[in-house]
Order: C-alpha cells, then sequence, then structure tokens
C-alpha cells in the first residue's frame, strides 16, 4: 500500500508492506521500521486485512488533500521550469545591457538554472509519489461499491473474462480474496474497468448467440 | 532528574542518586548539597525511588508552565535575534551611504548584543525543551505507566526501531525508571509506546520463537526477573 498519510507523525502507525517470509507475515510500517514474527494463518490475515481496511478509508477521506498536494507539486514544477528558461535569458540580456562582465552575467544565469533545475526535479518526484497514491486511492474508491465487486467476481470467472488484464491483475483472481487489500499494490483500476469492458462484451455476443463451446465457469 | 524546584523547594528536590566506588549511595540535591554514605540495597533503592516518583508526579502537573517558559524563550529569542541581524545590516548600509563611524557603530554595538541576548534566550529555550521532554517521559512512567511500557517491552516488537544499545540502556533503566531517568530518551520511551498502539491495533499472535525471543517482562521493580 501507498503511504497515505498526510502527517510525519503518523507513518510510525501506517503499515505500507505485508510479506509472507519463512512462513511468518513481515508487515514494514511507512517508517521503515518492520513488525517480525506474526503467526502466517487466516486470522492473523483477517485481523491484518481489517486494519489495512481502516488505512484505505483514511486514505480515502484525505483524497482531497492528495490532489491539492499534487496540483502544487505542479505548479511549482511550472515556476521552476520558467526559472530555468529565464535564467538563460537573464543571463543573454544582462551580459548586453549591464556593464558586468561575461562571467558574472554566465554565474548569475546558471545559478537560477541550476536551482530550477534541483525544484524540477524535486516537484516532479513529490508529484509522481502524489500521482501514484491518487491512483491507489481511486482503486480504492472504485472497489468499494459491492456491485462492482460482484460483476468484476463473476466476469473474471468467465472464458475470456480476464482478456487485456495485465499478468499482474490476473494473479490476484486465482487468490481466495481477489480484493484482498494485503495485494493492493497490484491492483489497478484499468484492470477492473477491462474486466467490466469485457463484461459488457461478452453479454453482448451471449445475446446474439455467440457463445464459446463451453460457456462455463472456469 | 533534571532541576524543576523553585528557590524553596531546592534544598529538599533530589536531582541525582550516585553510586560510590565504595558502595554507598551520594543524593544530590537541587541546591548542590551532597548527602553521603547511604547504604546501596533494595529497600533503600526502592525508597528512593518511591521518592524520586513522587517529585516526578509533582512536576508532571507544573507541565505548562515549562512549555510555556520554552515558547516564551523561543519566540524572545527569534525576535531579539532579528532585531540585531537588521541592526547590523543598517550599520553596513550606513557606512556604505555615508561613513559615520559613531553610527556605524553604535548599529554595531546593539546588533551584536542583540544577537548575544537572542542566543542567551535560546540556550534557556532549549533547556525546556529538554525539560519538557522529560516530563513527557515521567507522565508516561507513573503509576502503572511504567508496568504498560515494561509489558510492551516483553511483547515480540515491542522494541522495533530502538537500536540495540539504546535497548540496553531502557531495559537497565526501567528497574527504577525514576532515578535512572536522565538515561531514558522521550522518543525511545514515544517508539516504545506506538509500537505497543501497532500491537494493540493488530491484535495477531506470533509464532513461539517470537515470544520467546522477547525480552523478559518486568513486573514492579522484581529485581530478580531482570
Amino acid at each position: 500500500m501507498k503511504d497515505l498519510t498526510l502527517k510525519k507523525s503518523e507513518r510510525p502507525r501506517f503499515i505500507k508492506k505485508v510479506e509472507v517470509k519463512g512462513g511468518t507475515y513481515v508487515l514494514t510500517y511507512a517508517d521503515g521500521n518492520k513488525f517480525t514474527g506474526i503467526e502466517y494463518n487466516d486470522e492473523n490475515k483477517k485481523k491484518i486485512e481489517s486494519v489495512l481496511k481502516k488505512q484505505a478509508e483514511l486514505g480515502i477521506i484525505s483524497r482531497r488533500s492528495f490532489k491539492l498536494r499534487k496540483t502544487l507539486c505542479g505548479v511549482v514544477s511550472g515556476f521552476s521550469a520558467a526559472m530555468m528558461i529565464g535564467g538563460a535569458t537573464f543571463a543573454e540580456g544582462l551580459s548586453r545591457i549591464s556593464t558586468l562582465d561575461t562571467t558574472s552575467c554566465v554565474i548569475a544565469g546558471g545559478s537560477l538554472i541550476f536551482f530550477g533545475s534541483v525544484s524540477l526535479f524535486i516537484s516532479q518526484q513529490k508529484r509522481t509519489k502524489n500521482k501514484e497514491k491518487l491512483e491507489q486511492i481511486d482503486t480504492l474508491c472504485f472497489l468499494q461499491d459491492p456491485q462492482t465487486r460482484t460483476d468484476i467476481l463473476e466476469t473474471a470467472s468467465l472464458p475470456n473474462g480476464l482478456t487485456g488484464v495485465s499478468s499482474q491483475g490476473k494473479k490476484l483472481f486465482d487468490k481466495a480474496d481477489p480484493f484482498g487489500l494485503i495485494d493492493v499494490d497490484s491492483m489497478h483500476k484499468e484492470d477492473y474497468q477491462t474486466i467490466l469492458g469485457n463484461q459488457r462484451v461478452l453479454t453482448g455476443l451471449a445475446g446474439e448467440g455467440i457463445k464459446p463451446t463451453q460457456y462455463i465457469k472456469k | 532528574m533534571k532541576d524543576y524546584a523553585s528557590e524553596k523547594e531546592k534544598e529538599k528536590f533530589i536531582t541525582n542518586v550516585v553510586l560510590e566506588e565504595d558502595g554507598t549511595l551520594t543524593l544530590v540535591f537541587a541546591d548542590g548539597k551532597k548527602y553521603r554514605g547511604f547504604p546501596h540495597n533494595k529497600e533503600m533503592l526502592d525508597s528512593v525511588e518511591k521518592k524520586l516518583e513522587k517529585q516526578g508526579k509533582s512536576v508532571v502537573k507544573k507541565k505548562g508552565k515549562f512549555v510555556l517558559a520554552q515558547t516564551f524563550c523561543g519566540t524572545v529569542s527569534g525576535l531579539i535575534t532579528s532585531a540585531g541581524a537588521l541592526s547590523i545590516l543598517a550599520g553596513v548600509q550606513q557606512n556604505l551611504q555615508s561613513p559615520n563611524p559613531g553610527k556605524v557603530l553604535g548599529f554595531c554595538i546593539f546588533g551584536a548584543a542583540a544577537i548575544l541576548g537572542g542566543a542567551v534566550s535560546l540556550g534557556f529555550s532549549l533547556e525546556n525543551r529538554s525539560k519538557v521532554g522529560q516530563i513527557k517521559v515521567m507522565e508516561h512512567l507513573t503509576g502503572e505507566g511504567k508496568n504498560h511500557i515494561r509489558e510492551i517491552m516483553g511483547t515480540p516488537n515491542g522494541m522495533v526501531g530502538v537500536s540495540s544499545k539504546k535497548r540496553k540502556i531502557l531495559e537497565a533503566a526501567m528497574e527504577y525508571p525514576f532515578i535512572s531517568i536522565d538515561s531514558i530518551q522521550p522518543k525511545v520511551i514515544e517508539r516504545v509506546i506506538i509500537n505497543g498502539e501497532n500491537n494493540q491495533r493488530l491484535g495477531v499472535s506470533y509464532t513461539d520463537s517470537a515470544l520467546t525471543s522477547a525480552p523478559k517482562v518486568f513486573i514492579k521493580n522484581n529485581r530478580e526477573g531482570i
């Protein structure tokens, strides 16, 4: 799960990753600390899932804040790019109108370009992170509707139901709980939309009498 | 324990307990007096711990005063230092515009004095900050709090995020937490409490090896258990 915390102080309480190692669950928190030695059984899985569910709900509530952060990072990126272009223009223009020597103008313009590029790099990285978080929140929101889940499960069990779905997404449907939040990082809204698209196509074909030879559940 | 006593209380406020080379205990009070020759045994340590816990409880009640002092000194430090820096800048500008040694010197002396004052105020703020940190630790250790901390330390993952060195220091300090209060870092206690909260929230079962590798649980100053 992406780190969906808004404050640094929440990070030690936010489970980011659930792994199975040596027959035990290993939980990695958003601050990097790991909880080890948790028995690998269904009861513990349910408990971990319930904590992840609460985290997901908090993430959904914070959606607007992540969107705002992403927009702000975009604005900063724009300013940074402008600073870089401005730096180059400034150096060139300054050398014409002022009495300063060329080296000073190059240093002034170069500084602007340097700080602009550093700022652009940092803001773009943050923007990408927030974008990924938003994508995960969107997937979680999408799967909140029980009817959508039922439709996805029904279509996934049909032949050709998973056509066009990523291999990561296909693997989820081999598991007992395809919507288990332990595997949330493998869940993508696009895959689910593809499955629902397949449902429409398959239903349309079936209506016209076009069915696979064995139109049975997998 | 840091000195939280007012002038009147200083003669009764213990700030340190020292184990001397001859095996006796020396009690150091806030007014600087040292009382030597106390026996180093369980009864004595229990009594001193009790006295220090009582001191701790009264300090916790006065937490607001230290928080206020920390904020006030920090703000004053920022204001005075800024004024000092501005004064020096004004001096530099004065020197560039129309050099007037008297005025420039005046600006610079005022600026330097203000920056010095700011640094002193910052010192007071930092001192109060460290006191507030220790008060937070004492808040967690008074009453049943210390047993709660000991229980968390005894559970699997209870000490996650604490380095082995700090872990050893905390384990040793938890025998008599108020006597060893100066060696307990606020961040370490906070970390242990978060681990306890995480364990409680998860409510999962652990493997036998995880349970046996967790540190022993210390209950109510039972020295044999440590």
